[in-house]
């Protein structure tokens, strides 16, 4: 498996000294699905806010598909998103005054799809989301499971060769957090999506093929997880006799 | 296995089988299977202590089938296990115990002794995900699941606490 | 309760350092422009009526060789209220390598009763040698404070009624501490000020066989309202727009911040704030600021103003107005911060009724989701996607997009008023029968006509008189022009000009006073004598409010005295040498109708460029605050277009894209509101000629109104766009 985004001593450091990522070496497989958890503030937003371009590096670097990216201009990083990322983020951060549809179709057609084309994707993302019948709705009128579920198509359209997301599953109840996470592990499983997903949530992170977990700007700890092989909850109740 | 038995003859009088079936049909698959000995040995034992009483009935061709009822004794106990509050779950955890005595002996790290308990922890909550994904619509199972999992969860923030106080 | 106030409008003030003092600086330029146009337009209404005031004008002036016992007898004829006599002699002196006749007279005291010349730069000769020069004729001859030459050297200069600005009346005056003459010039004032050919006719009853010479102060108003009129309109006009655009600006900056703060607002009411208390609480915050910069602005303002009333002041012929009067000052404070109240308090209010869960989710994100008819319309062309959803985005809200377009219609409006002027300009200089002179060259000299006629460059010449005649309401003005009238043909817009004797043409307001139309027919009385007349056109006639009677001398029964000569030049002739060589001819000052308005035209650029330039600076203040608002307000949308991939380029192309779009809207609106207003202000200012003369420029000048307007809303999108291309994303997603 070749490693899709690797990352050598990244660090990030704010103005006064604050060290939010302090020297990160990650690698993320294609195809593998990363989760990095930690308490408020160890730097995991950071992390992914630096994949995506949405924040620079203080030093360190950064490998997108084999090619370094940390020293790209703010619009080659924006064609890096449009083309080669998918982000998905906590508060939907849908355009209000466009449709689902268009809200889907926009980074396609920012990247060169046409019409027809960014239609036609938009329409089976829809579908297997399970939200084919809002295509023409405002996102304002929508619940957050099903906002979220908007915002994920969104990132999906350009079939991007890594999915971020963050916290994408924070600003849900826990139904609506189970669906996306249902249509995130679909993806994964089904489809073969590389994702990398930050979050707070253990349960969210079990999801994971390997769990990050961060402390002060560093990857404290890391765990694989194996795919669960019980097909019976039988023996989670243990009746005394 | 008391209650629940004198808890299904509440319903009426019944043989040791129907009340093996009964408790299958109300828990379904989160229940382990049980052999009908472990039903049979309670219930002499609920007769013994006077909660339950049996009655044979006659079968044309076969041992006599035994009905049991609740005695008035029985109705009683089962009044106050029913109006009892259950206590909560009380906190016996070897791991606990493993970490303290470790970390005072210095037979091993702590810190690495909490991350291999946390890939414990997360690992059973994939697993505990990934049966959930196998109930097709049981609500009892969904529900001892998600009982579960909330208990991963917080075992796992528990990890995080003991993590920050005991971990160096 | 009041310690509640006060910290939440401090923070809420402080929280958003760069829209307070947005804000702030929209308010300080609508006061500065105020203070400029409340300065400008008090020396507006009637200019000349303001001189007279300061200077205490006399009605009439008596020039002759008196003694003192005939200026007792003048001083003491009925209805003279004040007089005042001074010795006074024509003099010559080289200025500027040629001769120039002056009037030299004795410096009045301070307190003189009649005609104080108004000192306004430098001071009053105090000592001999020292001379007060009238400022048309330093401004004309190029004399400075300082000077000094032939009769003494310049210490100061001075405005007058006592005769028109020079050239066009002359000599020159000049004021000297002590003068030696035998003639004298008794200056009066009058109880009936209309009755000055009484006063002369008296004058000459008491003082017989003693030539006099007289000056009506009517001559001298005359004069000096002909030369100022179209000036004064241009002036009021730009006034008038300042004005509106002040109005504007604070109603737009100011609004448009409330109507952003919804959200804040259902926060307040959340916490318990009464609807009142919210508008309270957003009035005296605004207030605040606006107290602040109002009170700079009146500073700025006062020291922008005299820049623009010196010119003006010199254009029309009045002593300089003080921009520093308390009153006005006043006016323009209370004006300013009741404007900022009522301007919070309307959109605060209408807020304020907003549910409060409403009010917090608007903040938040709002939209239908269905594309505007602009973006529709973007689609159906087939316009890149950044393209589109800048124009998307530009219509998202009705009351943003309108916002913006109505700044920048407010521009164009600007743009195209100015180009209108300018053009008006342009017209009447093309064509001086829009001012009822359509002749190359006018000669004072009636008896000149035969050496008129044999200069070469002349290709026809008659005679003009002015004379009274009594219509069917009283005393009319009159023109006559002599044979061959037929060459000099007025600007006729209803009906035709007269081509023989017994028709005449007539202006606008002799038509309206007498009930008239074209085709009718008049009779008047000449000479006690009737002439009747038939009005077969209509012609633009700037005197006399447009009473005025034109018709060929030929009609009337006998002839009259004529007044001047007149003439049209070959085309192509050197107008200015054959005027020089006519004028050595005859001996007799000729007059270029086109070369007046073209010094007019000279003399009123820098107030209609300084006022055009105040209104421009004005509206771009407020288009960018504008701007500003809503790009901030679309922080968001865009961190989320760079999040999914659209560069910082798109990110500006996306403003640009709508402020283009918008920008559109605004020039197809502007140009006809433009040309709609100045012509209603045209017209409003100058019922008789303004409709006749109104200038519209070239299709060519306003289409340069559309690559200035784009130029200006990419500009002014420039620093919101980079603004917004430059947050950084990551911040922004976050915060919610």
């Amino acid at each position: 498996m070749e490693p899709v985004i690797v990352t050598r001593g990244l660090t990030r450091e704010y103005e006064g000294g604050v060290r939010a990522l302090a020297g990160i070496d990650v690698s993320v497989e294609e195809g593998e699905f990363v989760a990095v958890t930690g308490p408020s503030g160890c730097g995991k937003s950071t992390l992914l806010n630096l994949l995506g371009g949405l924040d620079r590096p203080t030093a360190g670097e950064i490998e997108l598909g084999g090619r370094r990216v940390d020293g790209f201009s703010e619009a080659r990083w924006a064609h890096v998103r449009r083309d080669e990322l998918g982000f998905v983020f906590q508060f939907f951060n849908l355009i209000g005054n466009l449709s689902v549809a268009d809200n889907v179709e926009l980074p396609g057609l920012l990247a060169g799809l046409s019409a027809r084309e960014a239609r036609v994707r938009r329409g089976e993302l829809l579908e297997s989301l399970g939200i084919g019948e809002l295509a023409d709705a405002s996102p304002t009128r929508l619940s957050g499971g099903q906002q979220q579920r908007v915002a994920i198509a969104r990132a999906l359209i350009n079939r991007p060769k890594v999915l971020l997301a963050d916290e994408p599953t924070g600003a849900l109840d826990s139904a609506s957090a189970r669906e996306v996470m249902a249509v995130l592990r679909e993806a994964h499983d089904e489809r073969g999506q590389t994702i990398v997903l930050v979050t707070h949530d253990a349960r969210v992170a079990a999801r994971a093929d390997r769990v990050l977990a961060m402390r002060d700007g560093a990857v404290a700890h890391e765990t694989r997880l194996e795919q669960g092989d019980a097909t019976s909850v039988s023996r989670l109740m243990q009746l005394e006799v | 296995m008391r209650f629940p038995l004198l808890a299904l003859l509440a319903g009426g009088p019944a043989h040791g089988y129907e009340l093996k079936q009964a408790l299958e049909q109300r828990f379904g698959s989160v229940l382990p299977p049980i052999n009908a000995g472990q039903i049979y040995t309670t219930l002499s034992r609920l007769e013994r202590d006077g909660l339950v009483g049996d009655d044979a009935v006659a079968q044309n061709g076969r041992p006599n089938k035994r009905v049991y009822s609740l005695t008035e004794a029985g109705r009683a106990e089962l009044g106050g296990w029913v109006a009892d509050a259950t206590p909560a779950a009380r906190l016996k955890d070897d791991f606990f115990i493993k970490l303290v005595l470790a970390r005072a002996a210095g037979i091993a790290d702590p810190a690495e002794l909490i991350a291999r308990q946390r890939d414990a922890y997360l690992q059973a909550l994939r697993e505990l995900d990934d049966v959930a994904l196998t109930t097709n619509g049981d609500e009892t199972a969904a529900l001892l699941i998600e009982g579960a999992a909330l208990h991963l969860e917080a075992d796992l923030k528990w990890l995080d606490l003991c993590e920050q106080r005991l971990g160096s | 309760m009041r310690t509640a106030f006060f910290r939440l409008a401090r923070a809420d003030l402080l929280a958003r350092p760069g829209q307070t003092a947005l804000t702030a600086v929209a308010i300080f330029a609508a006061a500065t422009a105020l203070v400029v146009t409340l300065a400008l337009r008090a020396g507006l209404d009637d200019p000349f009526a303001d001189a007279m005031a300061e200077t205490r004008g006399a009605h009439m002036a008596v020039y002759g060789e008196l003694s003192d016992a005939d200026v007792a007898r003048l001083a003491a004829l009925p209805g003279v209220v004040a007089s005042d006599v001074r010795s006074r002699r024509n003099d010559q002196a080289r200025l500027g390598g040629t001769t120039v006749e002056v009037g030299l007279e004795t410096l009045p005291a301070t307190n003189a009763p009649v005609d104080r010349p108004h000192v306004t730069e430098g001071r009053r000769p105090a000592a001999p040698g020292e001379l007060l020069v009238e400022r048309s004729f330093a401004r004309e001859t190029g004399l400075h404070v300082g000077d000094r030459f032939a009769l003494g050297t310049v210490v100061g200069l001075a405005v007058t009624t006592e005769q028109a600005t020079y050239p066009r009346w002359d000599p020159g005056l000049v004021w000297a501490p002590a003068v030696d003459a035998p003639g004298r010039r008794v200056g009066v004032r009058l109880q009936d000020p209309e009755a000055t050919d009484a006063f002369a006719a008296a004058a000459r009853r008491a003082l017989p066989g003693t030539r006099l010479a007289f000056t009506d102060w009517h001559g001298v108003r005359d004069t000096i309202t002909d030369q100022t009129r179209t000036n004064a309109i241009v002036i009021g006009i730009n006034t008038l727009l300042a004005l509106f655009a002040v109005g504007f600006t604070v109603a737009t900056v100011i609004s448009g911040r409330v109507l952003a703060q919804r959200r804040e607002i259902g926060m307040l009411k959340a916490v318990g704030f009464t609807p009142r208390g919210v508008v309270a609480l957003l009035v005296g915050e605004y207030l605040a600021i606006g107290l602040v910069a109002a009170l700079l602005g009146l500073i700025a303002g006062a020291a922008i103003a005299p820049l623009l009333l010196e010119p003006m002041a010199n254009v029309l012929a009045t002593p300089t107005p003080s921009a520093l009067r308390p009153l006005p000052l006043l006016l323009a404070l209370v004006l300013v911060l009741a404007a900022v109240a009522l301007f919070t308090a309307i959109p605060a209010l209408r807020a304020g009724r907003v549910n409060t869960v409403d009010a917090l989710a608007l903040g938040r994100a709002g939209g239908s989701g269905h594309a505007s008819r602009a973006a529709r319309l973007a689609a159906a062309l087939r316009l890149p996607t950044v393209a589109r959803l800048g124009v998307k985005d530009a219509f998202t809200s009705r009351s943003r997009a309108t916002l913006t377009i109505a700044a920048l219609t407010f521009m164009v409006v600007t743009l195209v008023a100015a180009l209108s002027v300018e053009a008006t300009f342009h017209r009447v200089i093309d064509d001086p029968a829009l001012r009822a002179k359509p002749w190359d060259v006018r000669v004072e000299a009636p008896q000149a006509l035969a050496a008129v006629q044999d200069d070469a460059d002349v290709a026809a010449a008659t005679t003009v008189a002015g004379l009274q005649v009594t219509g069917p309401r009283g005393e009319l003005e009159a023109r006559v022009l002599g044979d061959g009238f037929q060459a000099f043909s007025y600007a006729v817009p209803d009906g035709r000009m007269f081509a023989k004797p017994g028709e005449a043409i007539a202006g606008r307001g002799l038509y309206d006073a007498l009930g008239l139309d074209v085709g009718d027919r008049l009779t008047v009385q000449v000479s006690g004598r009737p002439v009747t007349l038939t009005l077969v056109g209509r012609h633009v006639e700037p005197d006399n409010d447009g009473e005025v009677l034109i018709f060929p001398a030929a009609s009337l029964p006998e002839p009259v005295e004529a007044a001047a000569v007149i003439a049209n030049f070959t085309p192509g002739s050197d107008q200015a040498a054959a005027a020089r060589r006519i004028e050595g001819a005859t001996g007799a000052q000729a007059e270029l109708p086109e070369e007046e308005v073209r010094g007019e035209r000279a003399d009123i650029r820098p107030i209609l460029f300084g006022s055009s330039l105040l209104l421009v600076a004005v509206g771009l203040v407020n288009l960018l605050a504008t701007l500003l608002l809503v790009t901030r307000e679309r922080a968001r949308d865009f961190a989320i277009f760079k999040a999914v991939g659209l560069t910082p380029r798109g990110v500006l192309g996306v403003v640009n894209a709508g402020g283009a779009a918008l920008g559109a809207i605004a020039i197809v609106v502007g140009i006809p509101l433009g040309l709609l207003i100045f012509r209603g202000v045209m017209t409003g200012m100058n019922p008789s000629e303004g409709t006749d003369v109104i200038g519209t420029p070239g299709p060519f000048a306003l289409a340069l109104c559309v690559p200035f307007v784009l130029a200006v809303t990419a500009l002014a999108s420039f620093v919101p766009g980079r603004t917004a291309a430059r947050t950084s994303t990551a911040t922004v997603l976050r915060a919610e």
